[in-house]
């Protein structure tokens, strides 16, 4: 009876059915996840890189090489040059003849 | 014996992975019983000895897949890793904080309403649980074996690594206890 007893008793605690093996990600499953993150680091690389490329064309590769003028270089960067002054601008900024007071008349 | 093998290509790896999968399923279906029987008769929780049972199967896996250390016994290196879960089980927040696994409720695991029958045979494997914790660990190892996987007593020797003689005594002496304190308890009911 007691055999009987603890027979069902251990067997109802069982699980029933009983679980399958738990499932790991196989080699193959490794391999396609490992070329997976060779893609996405080459990508990453290719991005970070153009970033760095756009970087260096915008601050320093889109001025004058060194052998023009540069800003630094003060009167050189006019290359001897002479400026006139525009007529209308000189038109605009001589200065009034001072009007007659209608007093004087 | 595939595990520790290396590749050398990728069809040789596909063909060396189903083949340690083969493996590894074969061990699964020839020793996960008894591993979960000696995480359940520690703490006598089915839920908790199969998450033990398939951590420790788990843990197999990866240490083929790391190949630091061949396993030349498999069925022992899953008894000890499962005998260590479960004691860490007992160190864990889990078991410190008392949360009550659903078995400690006389065995009464649903909430829907049971024939009265099966009422009738949950209180009393309630009080067979109960009186089993009060045995020792290793008495709890043997009826386990024993009674869950009809194992005989040169079977359980092996995986104790004790001899025959003192798995029968041991037996007979367990089984002697819960007749007896199942007869007590009878008796105060009576």
């Amino acid at each position: 009876m007691i055999d009987e007893l603890l027979s069902d008793f251990y067997k109802s605690r069982m699980p029933r059915p009983w679980p399958a093996a738990p499932v790991m990600a196989s080699p193959a499953g490794n391999d396609a996840s490992r070329r997976a993150g060779n893609r996405a680091r080459f990508t990453l690389a290719a991005s970070v890189a153009l970033l760095v490329g756009l970087c260096w064309y915008f601050t320093n590769g889109s001025q004058p090489g060194p052998q023009g003028p540069t800003p630094q270089s003060g009167a050189g960067y006019l290359n001897e040059g002479s400026a006139t002054m525009p007529p209308e601008f000189k038109k605009h900024t001589a200065p009034e003849p001072p009007k007659k007071s209608p007093m004087l008349n | 014996m595939p595990h520790g093998a290396k590749s050398t290509g990728p069809h040789s790896g596909a063909r060396l992975a189903l083949a340690r999968r083969a493996e590894f399923e074969a061990l699964y279906e020839q020793h996960s019983r008894e591993v979960w029987a000696l995480a359940y008769a520690r703490w006598m929780d089915s839920d908790l000895a199969m998450d033990v049972t398939q951590e420790a199967f788990l843990r197999l896996w990866k240490q083929w897949e790391g190949g630091d250390e061949i396993i030349q016994n498999p069925r022992a290196w899953l008894l000890r890793v499962a005998r260590n879960l479960a004691e860490d089980y007992a160190k864990s927040a889990f078991r410190r904080n008392g949360t009550q696994p659903p078995e400690l409720l006389n065995g009464v695991r649903s909430p829907q309403p049971l024939p009265s029958e099966m009422l009738e045979r949950e209180e009393q494997f309630g009080q067979l649980r109960a009186i089993l914790e009060e045995l020792s660990q290793p008495d709890r190892d043997v009826l386990t074996l024993r009674y869950a996987l009809d194992y005989d007593a040169n079977a359980i020797a092996e995986i104790m690594g004790v001899n025959v003689a003192a798995i029968h005594m041991r037996l007979s002496r367990a089984r002697q206890r819960v007749a007896e304190r199942l007869t007590e308890q009878d008796k105060r009911e009576g």
